[in-house]
This record gives structure tokens, C-alpha cells and sequence, in this order.
């Protein structure tokens, strides 16, 4: 039975003799409710796509590469479910979840509903990088253009820093550096695309800096998956500053937060996150700046629960929004970036009507 | 608390029925037929192909082809029972193929995606360009490979191993022996080498015939491919520099190495050509695709309508394909010799 | 025992905006820091909570720097309340009560009891439990004082920081307050504009002008109308009843 104990905090009270009773919180049925619910959509968005792959060739797939059969499959559904719509499931799961986590942290960080993870110059440094190796092979066989975003991300992250450091090192000040040097990338990009890339190349870029899961691999999920665990365990150690943020810096170091030290690496953690996001998978926009805000409307604002909700909500919508994109005009991909801000739209506003209609 | 109770529900349902109709016997999966070819090729065969070995242990029974050249090769070569897939059109068939090309399944009308190509089930992939090979592009070749599916480059994409389309310049001009290359190889893989042989000499004819008599006496001459606002002209090394030097004419731009550099109208002006080649594209991508719009471009616009060649209209106008390396670039060389019989014929 | 500053001085884009000053509280009382705008109080709060460094002196907590000691570690002795919090972030009063538990959390979470214990005393003793669901956004400006007095409280402290408290606060609560403030058993040093309050609730005030300590002492022996026609500029009649001192000011000529 649901129980509402002294403070406010919600209680689960298993059915046993009163005697042993004990509390199950709601965050472990959350928590088994959420993970199920991730694996449903991941098992529906299997089903969806362009190609010929009917739902018993899934679960034969997936049987198969967990060991517990050895059923004949067709090449081309083999590969299909298991070597690209699961990986682009999952990698589509790692984005949602870290774009939104990157989101919730600088939205409290720097004090400003509008921030995002991008707000740090990180996809438009991306975005350059990507574009230098696309188009003019820097790096050659040595550099992946995967590679050449990662750099191109902390690069831009690098200036931001320092230019926020040399005006004044304030949250404005760095809001500030880091619309100045998205800008800048940003022109990089476009010079380096419009001067010196024919169209073919130009064509193949623009999809990526749309933000792209196609030829996502295994590897690329290895790789998202754990920055994205790294940043939640982080995320998750870090509740209590960032709730004590709330009233800036002042307050927060009479709370005891080592505020400059805290604040350097929670910027960081999120750079480093935004930035593998986006060498592997483009500038997905959208998500980092309106999940935190929709996390909040359902949940409140105190960050043990947001930072949960967020990662819930952004799996659950990027694996969703990824199987539209496959299937919404195919044979043509539609950039997930787009699909995000297209669908995404939609849903939050209904979740703002929703909640006005409550209040 | 309402909200999550109706979504539960709602994933129940789902769970449900996913889990019902993922109930059923697991589908059948059926041995390729047997190859049938004119039996002359050796498996397994190795072709060098652009820096890779490409190894082939029978003929491909499933062919995919990314690229309309490439298309049009293997269904010249007769091979149209074989082709499950095609994909980036730039222009409409050649007439003589259309009816072998309505029996294959277009997959895209630009580049497909790479469950798009795996849904046609191939076992070979040919393509004319190689970003479709590069990272960003349609599927890297050693993703296919680890999923046991080959794959082709035409070697006119390639220079020093490296595809030119996919981000390397090109070396050497390009020439038209790369084309029959690409025909020889592909007929060899596909094992019906006679029909290959077919094909080029009934393309060497028909270029021979085509060029006879035909010299513009090292007349200038820009192939404008596409864009009224960055033009895209062809440089030097690619398959309009063929076209011009077989008939004696001067590219423009023949000192840049990229096949379709972008270029300016001011530098077009100042080269003042003789002649202009526009590119008469069916895509409708870019504005100026199409000729009408090109010619309307040309004739209205202050900057250009001053050039020599527009004043007199001295248009000759070429299909994209045809002034990329194809088959259909002796189509090109054709056309070119109808414009100097009408033309330049009489001086 | 309990927080001290010791001949600091701290300089500010140039300016000396505190210069060596010393001050060290009773256990237990309520100093008063009194002085005219730009006199340099807050700036001294800051200094004596930490978050600043003095240029020259120290500030020292149980008889070591402050410097030296753990962020939060201070923060679970001593509390402070600025004047100017503003939060985008909607919270409720509780929520904002319950970040005063912040210092008193270690990694591995907290005695989620025994904070909902502090926080809803903080809150009765604020007079907030009957706000402690509403949104802070929602609030006077006055509870809002209130709120963030609450969760300076929750840090169970044994020194309160005060910046001119009373501001948005109408009379009654100016006074209740100050007696709160005066009952509980912390040292507490709290900048005030309202001579007559510093005189009702202070056992000793410290005035400043121009960064500099004018004197000290209890409010009795300080506040004289010739100091505070040398400090603040103004005329004024001073009687003293009950051991404490009552201002009257004259207006202007």
C-alpha cells in the first residue's frame, strides 16, 4: 500500500504481517518500472524499419546471439536486427539519457533554463572537427571523423573555458564564451562547407551536423554506454550541490559546496559527455535543453528526482524518435535531429497544457 | 494517481502484444540457386579493386547497385534477373535498358540507407562513387564484408587506391580505359566475360564513328554541371576532360585537379568560353537543374548574359550522366557531334 | 569556541572596503554590525563566513584559520542569511528548508528521519509550517526572509550570519523575528539598518564606517548621539530606559 510518511517522502509498504513490515521505496519500483519500460520500447523499435524484418525474425535473432538457440536466420535480418537497429537503439538510449543529463546539469549550473549541452561550444566544435576531416582529410587514415568531432568538441570546450576564465569567470561570463564560440565554429563549419567542399560533401556533412544513427556499431554503444553510466554515477553524487545551486554561489558555499571546484567538474564530466555524444551520433538538439524541463513538470525540481526522470524520459523518447526516423520517409533517413525537435515539440507542449490546466 | 496507472496499462497492452505476435514458427530460410554463367570465370576469383582484394568464390546471385553508371553497366550486361536493388538516379534510364529496369526494385532515388540495402537480401554491392563506401556514406566495404556481402568500386573513382569521390584527388587523368576496366572486371565477376567484350567493342564503335572529323580546334569550352549560385564546372581530370580532348576542345578550368571544382561567374566570365556544356539534370535538387532553367539563368542574369557563348547561344547540352564516367559518355560524344554537324561543320 | 576575525583587512577592485577589523563575539550573543551604506558590513559577513579571503588577518573557528578548515565543515557551524536570494528554480518552502541539510549529508546519503525532524522545527520556528507545501515563488518577500532564516536554522549551527534581515519584513515580523533570532541558542551577528532595533536585540554592536570598526560595545554605551551624527550623519535624541537605549532622530534642517 502506497503511504504518505512525516516530510512527505512516499512510501511503497509491502503486503506482509505488520510485524515484519518493511518499506520498499518508490525509488526500486520506479527504478524496475522504468527499466521495463525501456526494454518494451527498445523491443518495438526493433520491429520498426524500412526492411523486411517480421517480429518472429527478432526474436530469432536475438535468441540466437544470446545463446539460447541456433535457429537458421537470413543473412540480411541477422544483420539488420542485431547488427544495426539494436545498436541504434542503444546508442539512441546513451544520447537521450546523456544529452539530458548534460541539460539538467547545466540548466542548474549556470543558473539559466535555456542552457544546454551545446551551450558549451561542444557541437559546433564538433560539428568543425567532422567537417576538417570530412572535407579536407585532415587527419587522413589516422583520424576517424568520429574522432575528428571529439577533438574538434574539446577544442571549442577548451576556448570557452578560457575566455570565460579571462572575463571575469562568472555563469554570464561563460554563457556568454560559449555563444561566442559556438558562433565561431559554426562559421568555420559553414566556411569550410560552402568554400571548399563539392556537393557530395556537402550533402554527407550537413546530415551528420543534423545529428545521424546511421552506422552506429557496437562499439560506438560500448563507448556511449559508459560515459553515460560514468556521468549518471557522478550526476547522481552530485544531487545535493547541484540542488544547493539554486540560490547561486553565495548560498552554495555557505552550504558547504566547494562551488568553483564542483562547478569545474561538473563542466567537465558534462563536455566530455556532450562531446563523445556527439562525435558518435551528431548535434542532436532539442533533447539536453527540454528533457530537464519536462523531467521537472512531472516530477518537481529537487534533483534526485529530476536527474532519475530525465534519464528515463530521454531513453525512452530517443529510441522511440529513432525508430520514427527510419520508418517516416523511408527509404530516405530522416536526420534524427530533426525527428527530435518535430516530435519532441509536440509532446511538451502538451505536457506545458497538461500542467496549466492542473495548476 | 491516474496518469501512471493508464500508462501502465497501456504498456501492458503492448507487452502483450508484441509478446503474442512474436509467437510463430521462425521463418525458412532457402538455399541460393545455383549460379548459372557462361561457366568461363575461375572461382574464386581475386580482383585488386581500388586498394582492396576483392574476393569472389561464384557469381553474386543478388546484386545491389548504389549508383545509376553502375546500373546501367550491369544492365547492359545483361544481368537485369540478378540486379535486386538500385539506387541514386540521376537522369532517366537509357531508353534501351528501360525495359530490363522495370523489373528492378528501385530502393532509393538518392542514396539508401544501410538497412534499406540489407532489406533486398544482396550478396555483391557495386557503386560508381565511393562516398557511399566512406564513413557517413551508405555502409562502410568491411561492414559488408564481416556480414559476407562483396562489393565494387568502378575503378574511375579510384587514383592511387584511393576513391576520389570519397575524399582523395585524383593523380592521373582520367581515361576511357578505366570505363572499360570497370566493364571487363564487373562481366568477369558476373561470369559472362563474352558480353562484356560485347559492350566495349560496341561502345569503342560508336565513339570512333562519333568523333570522326569532329575538331573544335582547341576551342574553349566550361561544363557548367549544376548551381546558378556556386556553379560546379568540371576540371581537368575527370570524364568531360575525355569528352574535350576527343574532340579537340580546351577545358576551361583544366588546371584544377577535382572533377566538379565550384567555381564563380566572375571566373567563368573571365575565361570567356567558346562553347558552354549544361548539365540537364532530372533531380530538381539545386536551382538551375534543369536546362530551361539553366539557358533562363544564363540569358537573364547581367553577369552572364554579356559572354560571348550565351549571346549566341552556343549550348550544348548533356545529360549528367553523360559527363560522368559511364557508358553513356560516348551518348555525350554523340551529342556533341550533332551540335558540330549543325554547327561548326560548315567553317 | 566560536567565530572570531582578527585584524582583517580585504580589498575589493582597489578599495580598502574592510580595514583591520576585529571582532570577536560572546558564545551565545547577538552582535550587532551597524554603519552606513558602503560602511563595509557586508562585506565583513562574507569575510567571517569564509567565502571570502581577508588581503591581511584572519577569521578563525574554534581557535584555527578558517581557511584551513573543511567547506563543509564550517557549514555545518555556521550559518548565513544574504539579502538578496533569488532562485529560477521552482521550489517549495519545504524544499528550500531542507537544502540547510546540505552540509550535514555524506556520500552515502543521509538520516532522511532526523532531517525531516530539523527541517520541521526550523519551519515552526520561521512560522512557516502552515507555507511548508507552497512554491516559493509564491511567497512575500518578507517569507521569503523567513524561508531562508528556516533553512539557515536546519543547519543547526552555532553561528547565524544575519544581512539586514529585516527588510522586506513588516514590524511585527521585524520584531519577532530578532526575538527568535535572540532566543536560540547561537551566537549570532547580524547587520542592521534600524538603530532602534540593534539597540532592542543587540547585546553588543560594532559600527562601521568607510571599512573601518568606529567602536564597540554594548548599545548603551555606543549608541550616543554624537556617534551617530559622526557616523551616519544625522541628529538625534538618545534616552536610555531599562538599560537600553531609544533613538529618536530629528529630520533634516
Amino acid at each position: 500500500m502506497v503511504g504518505r510518511e512525516r516530510g512527505g517522502a512516499l512510501t511503497v509498504t509491502a503486503a506482509l504481517p505488520r510485524h515484519r513490515a518493511r518499506r520498499i521505496p518508490l525509488v526500486i519500483v520506479a527504478t524496475a518500472l522504468s527499466v521495463g519500460l525501456v526494454v518494451l520500447t527498445i523491443a518495438v523499435a526493433l520491429t520498426l524499419g524500412p526492411a523486411n524484418v517480421s517480429l518472429v525474425n527478432v526474436r530469432d535473432v536475438i535468441t540466437n546471439h544470446l545463446g539460447l538457440t541456433d535457429i537458421p536466420v537470413r543473412v540480411a535480418a541477422d544483420a539488420i536486427v542485431w547488427q544495426e537497429r539494436l545498436p541504434r537503439a542503444l546508442v539512441a538510449a546513451a544520447c537521450g539519457a546523456g544529452l539530458g543529463l548534460c541539460g539538467v546539469i547545466l540548466q542548474s549550473l549556470l543558473r539559466n533554463p535555456l542552457a544546454d549541452p551545446f551551450v558549451l561550444g561542444v557541437s559546433s566544435g564538433a560539428s568543425t572537427g567532422a567537417v576538417l576531416f570530412g572535407v579536407f582529410g585532415i587527419g587522413g587514415g589516422v583520424l576517424t571523423l568520429s574522432g575528428g568531432a571529439f577533438l574538434g568538441a574539446l577544442v571549442a570546450f577548451g576556448l570557452v573555458l578560457a575566455i570565460s576564465r579571462f572575463t571575469g569567470g562568472g555563469t554570464a561570463s561563460f554563457i556568454l564564451a560559449g555563444i561566442a564560440a559556438t558562433q565561431f565554429f559554426s562559421a568555420l563549419t559553414s566556411l569550410a562547407v560552402f568554400a571548399f567542399a563539392d556537393s557530395d560533401e556537402t550533402r554527407g556533412v550537413m546530415f551528420w551536423l543534423l545529428g545521424s544513427l546511421e552506422g552506429v556499431r557496437w562499439d560506438d554503444v560500448v563507448l556511449c554506454a559508459a560515459v553515460v553510466l560514468v556521468g549518471a554515477v557522478v550526476a547522481f553524487a552530485s544531487v545535493r550541490p547541484l540542488d544547493a545551486f539554486a540560490f547561486g554561489d553565495d548560498v552554495a558555499a555557505s552550504l558547504g559546496i566547494h562551488v568553483a571546484r564542483t562547478r569545474m567538474l561538473l563542466l567537465v564530466l558534462t563536455a566530455l559527455i556532450a562531446a563523445t555524444l556527439v562525435s558518435v551520433a551528431g548535434a542532436i538538439g532539442f533533447v539536453g535543453l527540454v528533457l530537464p524541463h519536462a523531467a521537472r513538470l512531472l516530477v518537481g525540481s529537487r534533483h534526485a528526482r529530476v536527474i532519475p526522470v530525465t534519464i528515463g524520459l530521454g531513453m525512452v523518447f530517443m529510441i522511440a524518435v529513432d525508430a520514427v526516423s527510419r520508418v517516416a520517409f523511408a527509404p530516405t533517413p530522416l536526420p534524427v535531429g530533426v525527428g527530435t525537435a518535430l516530435i519532441g515539440v509536440p509532446v511538451f507542449v502538451a505536457l506545458l497544457v497538461r500542467r496549466r490546466r492542473r495548476a | 494517481m491516474p496518469f501512471p496507472r493508464r500508462f501502465a496499462l497501456l504498456a501492458t497492452l503492448t507487452a502483450a502484444a508484441l509478446a503474442l505476435s512474436g509467437c510463430g514458427a521462425s521463418e525458412v530460410v532457402t538455399q541460393k540457386a545455383a549460379a548459372t554463367g557462361e561457366r568461363s570465370t575461375a572461382y574464386p576469383l581475386t580482383i585488386e579493386n581500388c586498394g582492396r582484394a576483392v574476393e569472389v568464390d561464384e557469381a553474386p546471385q543478388r546484386v545491389v547497385s548504389l549508383d545509376q553508371n553502375s546500373t546501367e553497366i550491369l544492365l547492359s550486361l545483361g544481368l537485369a534477373d540478378r540486379l535486386v536493388g538500385t539506387a541514386s538516379w540521376t537522369d532517366p534510364v537509357l531508353p534501351s535498358l528501360a525495359e530490363a529496369n522495370d523489373e528492378v526494385p528501385r530502393l532509393s532515388d538518392n542514396a539508401p540507407t544501410y538497412e534499406v540495402v540489407l532489406g533486398a537480401d544482396p550478396d555483391f554491392v557495386t557503386a560508381s562513387f565511393g562516398r557511399h563506401f566512406a564513413e557517413g556514406g551508405v555502409v562502410t566495404r568491411d561492414r559488408l564484408d564481416e556480414t559476407g556481402i562483396g562489393s565494387y568500386l568502378s575503378p574511375t573513382d579510384c587514383s592511387d587506391d584511393r576513391s576520389v569521390n570519397g575524399g582523395g584527388t585524383r593523380t592521373t587523368p582520367l581515361t576511357v580505359d578505366d570505363l572499360y576496366r570497370e566493364i571487363r572486371e564487373l562481366a568477369e565477376i558476373f561470369d559472362v566475360p563474352s558480353r562484356g567484350d560485347a559492350l566495349i567493342a560496341s561502345l569503342k564503335k560508336r565513339a570512333a564513328a562519333a568523333v570522326d572529323g569532329v575538331d573544335f580546334g582547341g576551342e574553349k569550352v566550361v561544363f557548367w554541371f549544376a548551381d546558378t549560385r556556386t556553379p560546379y564546372v568540371a576540371g581537368g581530370m575527370g570524364a568531360p576532360a575525355i569528352l574535350a580532348r576527343d574532340t579537340g576542345m580546351s577545358g576551361a578550368f583544366a588546371d584544377q585537379t577535382d572533377d566538379w571544382p565550384a567555381t564563380s561567374w566572375e571566373a567563368i566570365v573571365e575565361a570567356d568560353p567558346d562553347v558552354i556544356v549544361l548539365g540537364d539534370l532530372q533531380r530538381d535538387r539545386f536551382p538551375g537543374d534543369r536546362l530551361k532553367d539553366k539557358i533562363a539563368f544564363l540569358e537573364s542574369d547581367p553577369v552572364t548574359r554579356s559572354l560571348d557563348a550565351v549571346k549566341h547561344k552556343r549550348f550544348i547540352a548533356l545529360h549528367g550522366a553523360e559527363m560522368n564516367p559511364s557508358i553513356r559518355f560516348v551518348d555525350g560524344l554523340e551529342k556533341i557531334r550533332t551540335w558540330w554537324d549543325e554547327n561548326e561543320a560548315g567553317r | 569556541m566560536s567565530l572570531l576575525a582578527e585584524h582583517v583587512s580585504w580589498r575589493r577592485g582597489g578599495t580598502l572596503v574592510v580595514d583591520d577589523v576585529s571582532l570577536a563575539p560572546k558564545p551565545g550573543s547577538v552582535v550587532g554590525l551597524l554603519g552606513p551604506n558602503g560602511s563595509g558590513k557586508s562585506s565583513l559577513l562574507r569575510l567571517l563566513q569564509g567565502i571570502a579571503r581577508p588581503d591581511e588577518g584572519r577569521v578563525l573557528l574554534d581557535g584555527s584559520d578558517i581557511r584551513h578548515r573543511g567547506r563543509r565543515e564550517v557549514a555545518r557551524s555556521v550559518a548565513a542569511v544574504t539579502q538578496h536570494a533569488t532562485t529560477d528554480v521552482d521550489l517549495t518552502v519545504r524544499d528550500v528548508v531542507r537544502l540547510g541539510r546540505t552540509p550535514h549529508a555524506s556520500l552515502w546519503g543521509a538520516d532522511r528521519a532526523r532531517d525531516d525532524e530539523v527541517v520541521d522545527a526550523a519551519l515552526a520556528q520561521a512560522g512557516l509550517t502552515a507555507k511548508a507545501d507552497a512554491r516559493w515563488h509564491t511567497l512575500s518577500g518578507g517569507e521569503q526572509q523567513r524561508a531562508q532564516i528556516a533553512r539557515a536554522l536546519a543547519q543547526e549551527p552555532r553561528e547565524l550570519l544575519l544581512d539586514e534581515p529585516t527588510n522586506h519584513l513588516d514590524i511585527r515580523h521585524q520584531l519577532e523575528l530578532l526575538s527568535l533570532v535572540r532566543s536560540l541558542p547561537v551566537t549570532v551577528v547580524v547587520a542592521l539598518h534600524d538603530l532602534n532595533l540593534a539597540a532592542m536585540f543587540c547585546d553588543e554592536v560594532l559600527v562601521m564606517a568607510a571599512g573601518r570598526a568606529v567602536t564597540a560595545g554594548p548599545p548603551a554605551d555606543v549608541l550616543t548621539d554624537g556617534l551617530i551624527e559622526e557616523v551616519y550623519g544625522v541628529r538625534c535624541r538618545v534616552t536610555v530606559q531599562g538599560g537600553r537605549p531609544t533613538i529618536a532622530f530629528a529630520p533634516p534642517e
